[in-house]
């Protein structure tokens, strides 16, 4: 029975610790979820706690029922001798005197305004336009997610050609070579290791996009992601050639790095035939599957070009 | 500390940096940036002139608007919505000719007129920010190959047994690239004030500050890399970073008082270099603020140089705490987080976002961490996935009952906790039938995180005392059942014990698993049965 099989778990196990050993490539697989993650979260702790209550300011005594419904909205209704400074210290949203109200505009300060009118028994009073919903979330959700996947995207390019460059310059691609196994068992298990290790950031990165936001066929976008992490660590591996840390590395990230920006450009200019291949996908949408065939094809053609052009003492 | 032997230093930096081609390629990278930024004026902004003779209206409009002159009703422009007891509004601000002509029509009794105040402009850092931070951000390259360089030419050693103290190298070092800095940004902000983009003020105090603090920051993050690529890449990830938080935190602290804005170190200067805050004493503060800090991170520095990089294998308490607080907040963040939607407004929204997604999310980001954390160098000793003796099955089937409990809730819920994030906080412990794969995820996630890498983290020397089992099973209950604190405790404990007695975390994983099922079972079989 062959053995390639346990070899090829042995290499891919080897290659993924030794990946997620190095310190600067954990943080950086991290930071654009925790990046993204933070943002928001600082945005809506800010906007929606910090922020406190909003002031309606008086400098006379209001109805009952007008305070009454103002505090039933979550205003906090205070009484000042001076309201009008109170909208210019952004301290209040609306001001109130007994002949003028006073306002600097906002969501807040229309629906101040449209509970004081209403209160009041008046046959019109103005209303914020409605709120970003859920479908509006998931359209927006489904571009955040697209950015971080880009982002995984091109890291891909760059773990496929490092991963071998930094192996060849410390010496353990020789001694790997060395090893009674299939050349190509080497190309293959980097191949595996690099992009699962961004298939889980990837995912992980939907599925806090559209738990925050909520994100349109997320399972979709999901299968394009996995598809552009395959294909991209494709490029890189097929792009670095016989290229080492030390003897000039450059320019085989830098044609691995144009290729996957070509297909970028492929899924804007020609959406029809980018939702077919893997990263223009991330561009050009689609179902995500065919683009999966894509990627493990040009994962194929990957270890094939790796095994002949670089896995040689 | 000598004078000559500092400035040796700096020559010496200065020359192998600026040798050859790069002699005169980063002059002409600072020209090329900081030129036009200092001396093009940028076109203002001019507020349109909306004073069209009406306002366009669209929707249900009413006969007598149709018939008042500020009015027409073009199907575009603002929204007018009939409903029952009168007339909605649809807008971000009603036009003032609009809601005269509403009042006109429609009110008996108008109220009070509404008029619109204007309020002075935030205080915004003008384009002298930008000098500062590219004459910072144009040493970053230099900086992260100072010390790491002289590491990886082995020169350092050499340097530091001749006859030049430690002080003296990291000074002279800061200061070839610290006065570039500083040379670089007031020669920019020179240039705006003699094109008139800026006028004279305090600010050009703390202009030349801030690319010197922040070289000193770059220096003492690199401290201990032996490797330029390694330099680069800390430098250029961390001072961005370090540089925009600080200058948000400093902005941000400026509204209570600018001179606690001006008081953070680096944040306040370089917030001052855009002349945002008006006085000298913002000037001063950030000033002294931002001096102490460099001194700071100077003799820091200096002292990096002679201990060796903490090993990251050795777990210490302050790694303890980060990843327990991750842990935390990657838990909290994913699946309470959604409804801060809520109070910022949007309850809509908030109510519309899966939960089971959230649970999803959670429970892979506890994967994640989980994971990294064992391929790291530390690895994740605490985790026993063998399989354990047969007897240990035995006692997996006794814990069965208690998950189970846990998953029923017989205490509820603890008083106080808000009602809106009780049911998300119950999906936690997965005990909510529909969302199976989410809720095996978690359960996974929790035992490996909770059963193998905490208990590890916090007890590394194996002491497995009551305490720190205690500690650990305070965690559990926490982090994942805050709002049924006993209960999460006393599963915490006996999985805990499961865990150290069988040597696996199998059984208990099968414990919960097995709860979890019954758990759904018994929701799906209660109605059938009764009723």
């Amino acid at each position: 029975m062959s053995r390639w099989p346990t070899w090829l778990a042995w290499l891919t196990a080897s290659h993924l610790q030794r990946l997620l050993r190095e310190g600067m490539i954990r943080r950086a697989l991290a930071f654009p979820v925790v990046l993204v993650g933070l943002t928001l979260a600082l945005t809506l702790l800010v906007v929606g706690v910090l922020r406190g209550p909003s002031i309606v300011a008086t400098d006379h005594p209001l109805p009952p029922a007008q305070a009454q419904a103002l505090l039933d909205e979550g205003f906090v209704v205070r009484q000042l001798d001076d309201p009008r400074q109170a909208i210019v210290r952004r301290e209040a949203v609306l001001a109130l005197s007994r002949d003028v109200w006073w306002t600097a505009g906002g969501r807040q300060a229309i629906h101040a305004e449209s509970v004081l009118r209403r209160a009041r028994g008046a046959p019109w009073w103005p209303a914020p336009p409605p709120l970003p919903d859920a479908a509006f979330g998931r359209q927006q959700g489904r571009l955040i997610a697209l950015l971080i996947l880009a982002i995984y995207t091109l890291y891909g390019v760059v773990f496929g050609a490092a991963m071998v460059a930094r192996d060849r310059d410390q010496g353990t691609l020789e001694v790997e070579l060395a090893l009674p196994m299939p050349a190509s068992l080497h190309g293959l298990s980097r191949w595996i290791a690099a992009s699962a290790i961004l298939s889980g950031w990837m995912v992980l990165g939907v599925a806090l996009v559209a738990a925050w936001i909520g994100a349109d066929d997320a399972p979709a976008l999901v299968r394009i992601g996995l598809a552009a992490a395959f294909g991209a660590v494709a490029l890189g591996l097929a792009a670095v050639g016989r290229a080492g840390l030390k003897t000039g590395f450059a320019v085989s990230l830098a044609g691995g790095l144009s290729a996957a920006t070509a297909l970028f450009g492929l899924g804007y200019g020609v959406p029809s035939v980018g939702r077919w291949l893997p990263i223009a996908s991330l561009i050009a949408g689609g179902d995500g599957w065919s683009p999966l065939v894509g990627a493990a094809a040009l994962g194929a053609v990957a270890v094939l070009v790796f095994t002949y052009r670089t896995a040689r003492v | 500390m000598r004078l000559r032997a500092i400035q040796a230093i700096a020559a010496r930096d200065l020359a192998m940096q600026l040798r050859g081609r790069r002699a005169w390629v980063m002059p002409l990278i600072a020209s090329v940036l900081l030129v036009p930024l200092a001396s093009i004026p940028l076109p203002k902004t001019t507020r349109v002139d909306s004073r069209a003779p009406y306002v366009q209206v669209q929707g249900d409009v009413p006969q007598a608007l149709h018939d008042h002159e500020l009015v027409r009703a073009t199907g575009r422009g603002t929204v007018l919505r009939r409903v029952e007891s009168g007339l909605v509004v649809e807008t971000e601000r009603v036009p003032s000719r609009l809601r005269t002509a509403l009042d006109d029509t429609l009110e008996v009794q108008p109220p009070p007129p509404v008029k619109g105040v204007r309020r002075p402009p935030w205080p915004m850092p003008g384009r002298t920010l930008l000098l500062a931070l590219i004459a910072a951000s144009l040493l970053t390259g230099a900086v992260s190959e100072s010390l790491p360089g002289e590491r990886g030419r082995n020169t350092l050693d050499a340097l530091l047994t001749a006859a030049i103290g430690r002080g003296e190298l990291v000074l002279g070092k800061w200061l070839a690239w610290g006065g570039m800095g500083a040379l670089l940004s007031t020669a920019a902000g020179g240039m705006a004030l003699a094109t008139g983009n800026a006028t004279l003020g305090p600010w050009l105090l703390a202009l030349p500050l801030v690319p010197p603090a922040t070289v000193a920051l770059g220096m003492y993050l690199v401290r201990h890399t032996g490797d330029l690529v390694g330099g680069a890449t800390v430098s250029l990830r961390v001072i961005p970073a370090v540089l925009s938080t600080l200058g948000l935190v400093a902005w941000g602290l400026g509204f209570i008082d600018p001179l606690l804005g001006a008081a953070v170190p680096l944040g306040g200067a370089l917030v001052m270099a855009g002349d945002t805050w008006p006085g000298w004493a913002p000037t001063l503060t950030a000033v002294a603020s931002t001096g102490a800090a460099t001194i700071a991170l100077l003799w820091g520095t200096r002292r990096g140089l002679d201990h060796p990089a903490p090993r990251e294998d050795r777990v210490s308490p302050i790694t303890t705490t980060l990843v327990v607080s991750g842990v935390a907040m990657a838990w909290w963040g994913a699946l309470l987080g959604p409804r801060l939607w809520a109070p910022a407004g949007n309850a809509t929204l908030a109510d519309a976002l899966d939960p089971s997604t959230a649970l999803l999310a959670g429970s892979l980001a506890l994967l994640m961490i989980g994971s990294v954390r064992a391929a790291g160098p530390t690895g994740w000793p605490g985790v026993r996935l063998h399989a354990p003796p047969a007897r240990s099955w035995l006692l997996a089937a006794l814990a069965v009952p208690l998950a189970l409990l846990l998953g029923l809730s017989p205490l509820g819920a603890l008083p106080g906790m808000p009602a809106t994030l009780l049911p998300r906080l119950e999906l936690g412990l997965a005990a909510t039938p529909g969302t199976p794969l989410a809720g095996l995820i978690a359960l996974v996630a929790q035992e490996l995180l909770f059963r193998g890498m905490i208990p590890e983290l916090i007890d590394p020397r194996g002491r497995r005392s009551v305490a720190w089992e205690l500690v650990s099973a305070g965690l559990f209950a926490a982090i994942i059942t805050p709002h049924r604190p006993l209960e999460g405790l006393l599963l915490a404990l006996a999985l805990n014990l499961l865990a150290r007695h069988t040597g696996s975390i199998l059984p208990g994983l099968l414990a919960r698993c097995l709860a979890l099922g019954a758990a759904w079972g018994l929701a799906a079989l209660w109605p059938a049965l009764f009723g």
